[in-house]
């Protein structure tokens, strides 16, 4: 970009500025005193070029404006790539500005207008605002090493896109991370309730084994009792048929007895009427009997042999009562024996073994699954086989059975024992319902620990696979990250590299061969080796007169290579008062260098207070001359 | 001839777009990488570098586009 022509009204210093004719190549000299209005030519070619100066930006740009004036313009024309283009702006004293950007050769169609000219003018030059002062336009003030980090530098060095990247991917990585960290806490929980719900090996199988057992406990106890209780209940009613049993036994023995004496007699008096009729005293017997039934008409062996077979037929019964008297006895001991046999059976039962009431691999009923105080609380166990100690002693079931089997025990006496051993059986009978409640619970909670894990263990291999992809995920992005890093690295050793050859071929020049070389690492840091001390040294080391010169040479190092990479044209550089404090012959040099240094920097503006004569200068424009006015290549202005 | 400090750079050298100097560093960085002893996981390599290739054409198809 080369400036051809520069209008300027009621714009700082100036009511009329008007710079023509210039010198596409080599030095245009602003030169005054102080206050003379140099400087300001620099800040309205930049507010001309990005509508703001390097000190005055948003609505205080409305102090560019003249004193005294309400409003001003500038008008730039400019050369990029052969077209020649020409910016316009228009400013208010509060801010307000309009801006055109037009080609001079299609002048009624304006490129850009508005806010929309800084982006055109972007695209057009190759650079923005942040790049210009970062190297083509050196404003008045202490030159200070351009900062490595700047968006100007890093854009020259070409890794803003590999920077740009590695940001987001940076970004990317540490959300990643961040999830991780959540599904690794995660993973951590779940594992710790995996490792407490982990199930014991067969502990289900045991507390189902456990659990039918119980029911099988439980339900011969539920048999035994009711065997019990209708033993008992045969019992008591052989007792109460029992105590008759003795007298009826002996009314019937007496009935048998009498029965049979009077058929034998009978039976006797019958042989002897039939076959001894006349044998004492059959003839008296014989006539008392016909006399008494001398009006029936009977004969008297007849009527003996009938009662005789009537006294057969009560025999009879008599015997028939007795045997069923000795069938009732036998069935009432046979009952006696039941309720014995059942008293043996309760013996034989096995005492409820405290194992029961232990959930397999917990040591014991699980705490909350028995009430205190409730069924199951009743006596304690001391030992794994212990036995309940609250049944009636063996002795005296002993005896009672014995007295049971006799048919002596009473019924309330049996009643009262049997009524003992049910309140054991019950007592048992609950004990073992609260286990089975306890086991129940226990199981019930076992399968749902169990369901539990399942879902843990689904969910942490689901975890883990997530992880895994997780950490694969940001691994990749970590070897693009650093791969990006990388570039961008060496993109800048590179940069960094060319630019300390440029400005190391440059800098004898300007240090009038005192300093030789630089030393430009990646983050843009210098060293500067001395001739005279064959040393680098630090920035710091030296005098600041050449820290500005080394300075100014790297500056100019960067506008090239700004130019090289971005507009790759002719560009014009703004430089005021590079050379401040220089003596004319040191100056002189340094003009000679400037104007030598070739690559893309070709129109060279700078500034200073006087110029030597025979400086190598194209084009000297002496400001200062009128108070507010300034023309050059235009007919003066009144 | 005398040599100046500053010279016009070949257009194609200033021109070089960041995604082609990356595959070329990464190229220049794999092989520097199976020479080490950690060695090379060479489709996490690839992968890397695809990816970061992508997201840099889109940068510059972004940025050509706004240009």
């Amino acid at each position: 970009m080369i400036i051809l022509r520069l209008e300027a009204e009621r714009l700082h210093r100036y009511r009329v500025l008007r710079l023509a004719d210039l010198p596409e190549r080599g030095i245009i000299g602003l030169s005054g005193d102080n206050e003379s209005g140099k400087s300001a030519i620099g800040e309205i070619i930049c507010f001309a070029l990005f509508g703001r100066t390097f000190a005055l930006a948003g609505e205080r740009i409305g102090k560019l404006v003249h004193w005294g004036a309400g409003e001003g313009a500038v008008t730039l024309r400019f050369r990029v790539k052969g077209k020649s283009y020409e910016v316009s702006r228009h400013l208010a004293r509060d801010g307000a500005q309009s801006a055109r950007l037009i080609q001079l050769d299609a002048p009624a169609e304006p490129l850009a207008r508005a806010e929309g000219v800084n982006q055109a003018i972007s695209r057009l030059v190759g650079f923005g605002f942040d790049d210009y002062v970062e190297t083509c336009y050196l404003a008045q003030r202490e030159i200070a090493s351009p900062h490595p980090h700047s968006p100007a530098v890093r854009a020259m060095v070409g890794a803003v896109p590999l920077v740009t990247c590695a940001a987001r991917l940076g970004e990317e990585i540490r959300q990643a991370e961040a999830d991780l960290a959540l599904r690794r806490e995660r993973q951590q929980a779940l594992r710790a309730e995996e490792a407490q719900l982990a199930p014991g090996a067969g502990r289900i199988e045991a507390l189902e084994r456990q659990l039918a057992e119980i029911d099988e406990r439980s339900g011969r106890l539920a048999e035994r009792l009711r065997a019990l209780q209708a033993a008992g209940d045969e019992y008591s009613s052989a007792y109460r048929r029992h105590r008759s049993h003795t007298a009826r036994r002996a009314l019937a023995g007496l009935f048998a007895n009498v029965a049979l004496l009077a058929v034998l007699a009978l039976g006797a008096l019958w042989a002897m009427i039939h076959y001894q009729p006349d044998t004492w005293p059959m003839p008296v017997i014989i006539a008392w009997l016909e006399s008494l039934i001398a009006e029936t008409g009977l004969k008297a062996h007849g009527v003996i042999l009938a009662i005789a077979f009537l006294f057969g037929g009560f025999l009879f019964l008599s015997w028939l009562w007795l045997g069923l008297l000795a069938l009732g006895l036998r069935r009432r001991r046979a009952w006696a024996r039941r309720l014995a046999q059942e008293l043996d059976r309760l013996d034989g039962l096995e005492p409820l073994p405290a194992r029961l009431g232990e959930a397999p691999g917990h040591g014991g009923v699980a705490a909350g699954d028995v009430e205190p105080g409730g069924p199951g609380a009743g006596p304690r166990f001391d030992g794994d086989l212990e036995v309940f100690v609250d049944r009636p002693d063996v002795e005296r079931r002993a005896r009672l059975r014995q007295r049971i089997l006799l048919l002596e025990a009473a019924v309330s006496e049996v009643c009262s024992a049997l009524e003992h051993e049910v309140v054991w059986l019950k007592r048992d009978m609950e004990r073992l319902g609260a286990w089975r409640t306890a086991a129940q619970n226990g199981l019930a909670r076992l399968r749902s620990d169990g369901q539990r894990h399942r879902d843990l263990t689904r969910e942490l291999v689901q975890l883990e696979q997530e992880i895994a992809a997780a950490e694969d995920w940001i691994a990749t992005r970590r070897l693009a990250h650093e791969l990006l890093e990388g570039a961008a690295r060496e993109m800048s050793r590179r940069f960094s590299g060319g630019l300390r050859d440029m400005v190391s071929r440059a800098l004898p020049r300007f240090t009038e061969g005192h300093y030789e070389f630089l030393e430009v690492d990646e983050d843009l840091q210098i060293r500067v080796y001395s001739s005279d001390k064959r040393n680098l040294l630090d920035l710091d080391e030296i005098s600041s007169g050449t820290q500005r010169q080394i300075m100014l040479a790297l500056r100019l190092g960067l506008s090239q290579e700004l130019v090289a990479r971005r507009v790759r044209d002719d560009q014009f550089v703004f430089l005021d008062e590079p050379f401040a404090f220089f003596d004319s012959r040191r100056l002189r040099g340094a003009l000679k260098n400037l104007s030598e240094l070739g690559g893309d920097l070709t129109q060279y503006w700078v500034v200073a207070q006087r110029f030597p004569q025979d400086a190598p200068i194209g084009l000297e424009i002496a400001c200062g001359q009128h108070p507010d006015t300034l023309t050059h290549g235009f007919p003066e202005v009144a | 001839m005398i040599k100046l400090p500053f010279s016009r750079k070949p257009t194609e050298e200033a021109s070089v777009k960041s995604s082609v100097a990356f595959a070329a560093y990464c190229e220049a960085e794999r092989e520097r990488r199976r020479d080490t002893t950690a060695g090379l996981d060479e489709q996490r390599f690839q992968a890397a570098m695809d990816l970061a290739l992508e997201r840099l054409r889109a940068y510059e198809a972004k940025e050509e586009d706004r240009s």
